[in-house]
């Protein structure tokens, strides 16, 4: 290795580049060559300055940094046009869930088929007095009542404020075989319809609950009592049915 | 940010003035920050970031400074130290050189990049760098006035 050789690796000695070989040939060509190895060091010692006189310059990053920053954070919020299909977008799944749960809550419910079966029975037999084979002796209905297992005081617990058991016959409502009673105080009148519970009766109300429905000029009121099913059915105006079938209730409680 | 100094002292030399060196170090660090994901793990993230510096550079033309900037030094603006004298005389000898030659000392000198990375940064052949280095060293002793044994060395092997 020569001087030529020296000056032109002389920046990958600098930076620490050159490989074993070359590295160790260098260094026997500066043990004998003075010149190069004080020109190594000179061009050091001149690096050196060069850095400690850059190093000693002031750089303020502060205000690139901060607009960089900047330009970040308004990258990364969605823009004005993003937020308006966001916003847009919310309002319709909020007007969709609002429109459904109304719908929910506002629709009409529909009345089970017994209700109306029920409500039309006692407006085409009891109102309109549509001829039909009425029991009227007390025996002659319970009698009915115990082929449909229907206990006595089922029927006396309808008795209230004057109200006394007129008439029963069994009739058929929703393909069941219900005890059809009508009571009378003389001036007005209401049908009960009992029988026991079937199989089916998993969407009528449980015992705590009596479940109302108006239907036309009629209410109904049903409700549930120990293996007995009751639907009463008035055509007297306001919550008369339900009346009957809680009090009724309360008294089949208390037996 | 780390490495926002560095870049910013090198865009100094590279740009025409403060607001146009700003200005490049700023779509530096927004093309690093889009472009993360291109950054592999095993790299040197400042010899990345000198590389975009560099090509934001070239995209601009080049726009070399053609009045020397005159930074503030550490030392007290008001007092004319022998250490205020070094630094500007030296500040000034960088300055005066060839754009080429003041890029190579700034990033393998004064950033303490190997051959290797310099050329990586600058997309040139390492023995460019090698030769762009010492051609630069030569042209900061002549400027400051520093005669190089080496080079009558050379002169006198080759007569």
């Amino acid at each position: 290795m020569n001087c030529t050789d020296v000056l032109a690796l002389m920046p990958l000695h600098l930076t620490g580049e050159l490989d074993a070989v070359r590295a160790a040939e260098l260094t026997v060509h500066l043990r004998d060559c003075a010149s190069c190895a004080a020109e190594i060091g000179r061009q050091a010692a001149m690096d050196a300055r060069l850095r400690a006189s850059v190093d000693a310059e002031t750089i303020d990053s502060t205000a690139v940094e901060h607009r960089v920053r900047q330009v970040i954070a308004s990258e990364s919020r969605p823009s004005a046009g993003a937020l308006r299909w966001v916003f847009a977008l919310a309002g319709c799944v909020v007007a969709l869930v609002l429109g459904f749960a109304s719908y929910r809550v506002m629709r009409p419910v529909a009345a089970p088929p017994a209700y109306a079966a029920a409500a039309r029975d006692h407006h085409a037999e009891i109102v309109d007095r549509q001829p039909r084979r009425w029991q009227t002796e007390r025996a002659s209905i319970d009698q009915l009542a115990a082929q449909q297992g229907i206990p006595v005081t089922a029927i006396v617990a309808f008795t209230k404020d004057g109200f006394r058991l007129e008439q029963g016959k069994l009739c058929r409502l929703d393909n069941l075989i219900y005890l059809h009673l009508v009571y009378t105080n003389g001036a007005q009148r209401f049908s009960l319809f009992l029988r026991q519970p079937a199989e089916q009766d998993n969407g009528t109300p449980n015992h705590d609950s009596i479940d109302t429905a108006n239907l036309g000029a009629d209410h109904v009121a049903a409700f549930h009592h120990g293996q007995l099913s009751a639907i009463v059915v008035t055509d007297q105006p306001g919550d008369a049915a339900s009346h009957l079938a809680r009090f009724a209730a309360a008294v089949l409680e208390r037996s | 940010m780390p490495h926002t100094r560095s870049l910013l002292r090198v865009a100094r030399r590279l740009a025409s003035d403060v607001s146009a060196a700003e200005d490049l170090v700023q779509d530096t660090l927004l093309s690093a920050w889009r472009g993360f994901h291109q950054l592999r793990a095993d790299a040197n993230a400042q010899a990345w970031l000198f590389r975009i510096l560099f090509n934001a550079w070239y995209a601009r033309g080049r726009k070399v400074r053609s009045v020397p900037v005159m930074m503030p030094l550490h030392d007290e603006s008001s007092v004319i130290s022998p250490r205020f004298d070094e630094a500007m005389e030296v500040s000034r000898a960088l300055d005066s050189l060839e754009v080429e030659h003041r890029t190579v000392l700034m990033l393998g000198v004064v950033e303490g990049f190997t051959c290797r990375e310099t050329a990586e940064i600058l997309s040139i052949p390492v023995g460019t760098v090698m030769s762009r280095l010492s051609r630069a060293r030569q042209a900061m002793r002549a400027r400051l006035n520093a005669r190089s044994p080496a080079e009558e060395c050379v002169e006198k092997e080759a007569s």
